[in-house]
């Protein structure tokens, strides 16, 4: 029974290194943003998505901004 | 465009190019551990979808966590033989691809073996070894802070990556869900990696911290490309490091760390409802301990780069223990806020710490392999001790001997850590002396990996 219990608490593992988030402290994250923000799953789905891929191509354009004032450099 | 034209003579007026590997690598781990986290998520539509028990579809998560435990010492290893740069890409592809792949499971059997093995062993070509190796080699003064940036991409990712997962299961399905997260890892982090990193400093001409002239002790100048500066601790041999107090040390710490974070991360909220605590409560309490954690790494990270990082580590330790013995002194739910507060200081930085300090001691050289084997001893003590924590509950049918035990590991810990003699070992207190400058390299770091 303590190996079922234990197995079944795996999913109870919580953000140390990459273990699992648990459930309860989802729905409770998903009760909050929709009582502050009040917006649709769609809203939230695009601005959380826009915001994860504005630092990629944020840090990208600065990479390429640095290799190109290198470059100018160099010459 | 990071080529041989981003020289030294370009970084006395620019951004030290390592902020931008730090930025790639807390990108990385963002994505990376965030989608591993929303596993959670998705339970109940696999439970529906599949007809599985809770039970079946947690032993997906329980090798997944074994599994990429037993990888970080093979990552490890790999990171110092080839480079980080390219375990790194290979481990972002493969975890991508196996993410996608989830999406395909048709059954739970299938689940398990591509979640519990391919998406958790690719993990592990990612964080926190091969990232963590890659860092370390590209700092020395800013060690601390750098890594703690890297390791803040873990708790980020949670706090984005998994309401976004949740919302993405909302509005569409599971098997979308997992769609889009892997081509977030693919079309975002990959192409990241692909651009920007690099496995060290002298791929591309440069110094550590971005220093124009190296001012570390000498090199044993066996490997030009990967033993860059010696510390008082550097062998050949990895198992040589296992002959010095240190390695013990630490390696006795972090494996305190595993035990004390694993079981409150799977027993916490059970905790919580023998307390007669809501778990709403419980889960408001442990994301306060998140948000208090990513303040907390950051600050520790930052400020271990001005001081001894054993002093830190075990007061990182004690502070964490204070918050164990919190949970048996105090009633329910001040215990739940105090230990909110007192752990979620100590959650996370434990870290960026601990693989500084194994890079400060035993240099470059096998500082993969090493981390790795650091965090193979974390993740199976943690594993061990949910398991006697759930059998501990079951008997007596209270957590406090489990607490009590957990309390006196962390003194035992901290200890074990402010004994570590840092000022003797670390190549922070060594006098510098000059190394000849790093001859540029004519290609391309990325035609060098």
């Amino acid at each position: 029974m303590w190996i079922e219990t234990t197995l079944h608490s795996a999913l109870g593992l919580i953000l140390h290194h990459s273990e699992y988030v648990d459930p309860t402290l989802v729905d409770w994250l998903k009760d909050k943003i929709n009582q502050i923000t009040g917006v649709s799953a769609t809203t939230i789905v695009v601005v959380l998505g826009v915001a994860t891929a504005a630092f990629p191509i944020g840090l990208m354009a600065l990479a390429l901004r640095r290799a190109r004032r290198a470059r100018r450099h160099n010459r | 465009m990071a080529q041989q034209t981003d020289g030294k003579q370009d970084s006395r007026k620019s951004v030290f190019y390592g902020w931008y590997i730090v930025g790639t690598l807390f990108f990385a781990t963002f994505v990376g551990v965030g989608s591993r986290q929303g596993f959670g998520v998705f339970v109940e539509a696999w439970e529906e979808d599949f007809g599985a028990s809770v039970g079946a579809i947690s032993v997906a998560a329980g090798i997944g966590w074994a599994v990429n435990g037993i990888v970080q010492p093979f990552f490890g290893r790999l990171t110092d033989e080839l480079g980080g740069r390219r375990v790194l890409i290979w481990g972002v592809l493969a975890m991508g691809l196996g993410t996608m792949l989830v999406a395909a499971s048709p059954n739970v059997y299938v689940l398990i073996a591509v979640y519990g093995f391919v998406v958790s062993s690719a993990a592990g070509g990612v964080f926190p070894t091969p990232a963590s190796s890659v860092v370390v080699r590209w700092f020395q003064r800013k060690r601390g802070t750098a890594m703690s940036m890297v390791a803040f991409g873990g708790s980020a990712g949670g706090f984005i990556m998994v309401p976004f997962a949740a919302y993405l299961l909302v509005i569409a399905d599971w098997r979308t869900a997992w769609l889009v997260m892997g081509a977030a890892i693919l079309f975002l982090a990959l192409p990241l990696l692909l651009a920007i990193v690099r496995s060290a400093p002298e791929d591309m001409g440069l110094n550590q911290d971005g220093d124009e002239e190296p001012v570390s002790t000498s090199d044993d100048g066996n490997d030009s490309s990967t033993s860059i500066h010696m510390a008082p601790l550097a062998t050949t041999g990895w198992r040589d490091s296992y002959r010095s107090a240190p390695m013990w040390q630490l390696s006795l710490g972090y494996s305190v760390c595993g035990i004390t974070t694993a079981i409150i991360a799977v027993h916490f909220i059970r905790w919580a409802s023998t307390e007669d605590i809501t778990p709403g409560t419980a889960a408001l309490a442990f994301g306060l301990l998140m948000a208090i954690n990513g303040v907390g790494l950051l600050v520790v990270g930052s400020v271990s780069d001005r001081m001894q990082r054993k002093n830190l580590l075990g007061t990182v330790y004690l502070i964490r223990g204070l918050g164990f013995l919190a949970l048996i002194v105090f009633p329910g739910v001040p215990a739940l806020w105090a230990f909110a507060v007192i752990g979620g200081m100590s959650w996370l930085a434990s870290v960026p710490l601990t693989n500084s300090l194994t890079a400060d001691v035993y240099g470059l050289r096998n500082v993969g392999i090493l981390n790795g084997l650091i965090m193979m001893v974390h993740q199976f003590a943690g594993g061990l001790a949910v398991i006697i924590a759930g059998r501990v509950f079951d008997i007596w049918d209270t957590y406090d001997p489990v607490f009590a035990a957990a309390a006196g590991f962390l003194i035992f810990a901290g200890v074990v850590s402010y004994s570590i003699r840092e000022r003797k070992y670390s190549i922070r207190f060594q006098s510098p002396q000059p190394l000849p400058t790093p001859t540029p390299v004519a290609a391309s770091a990325a035609d060098g990996d």
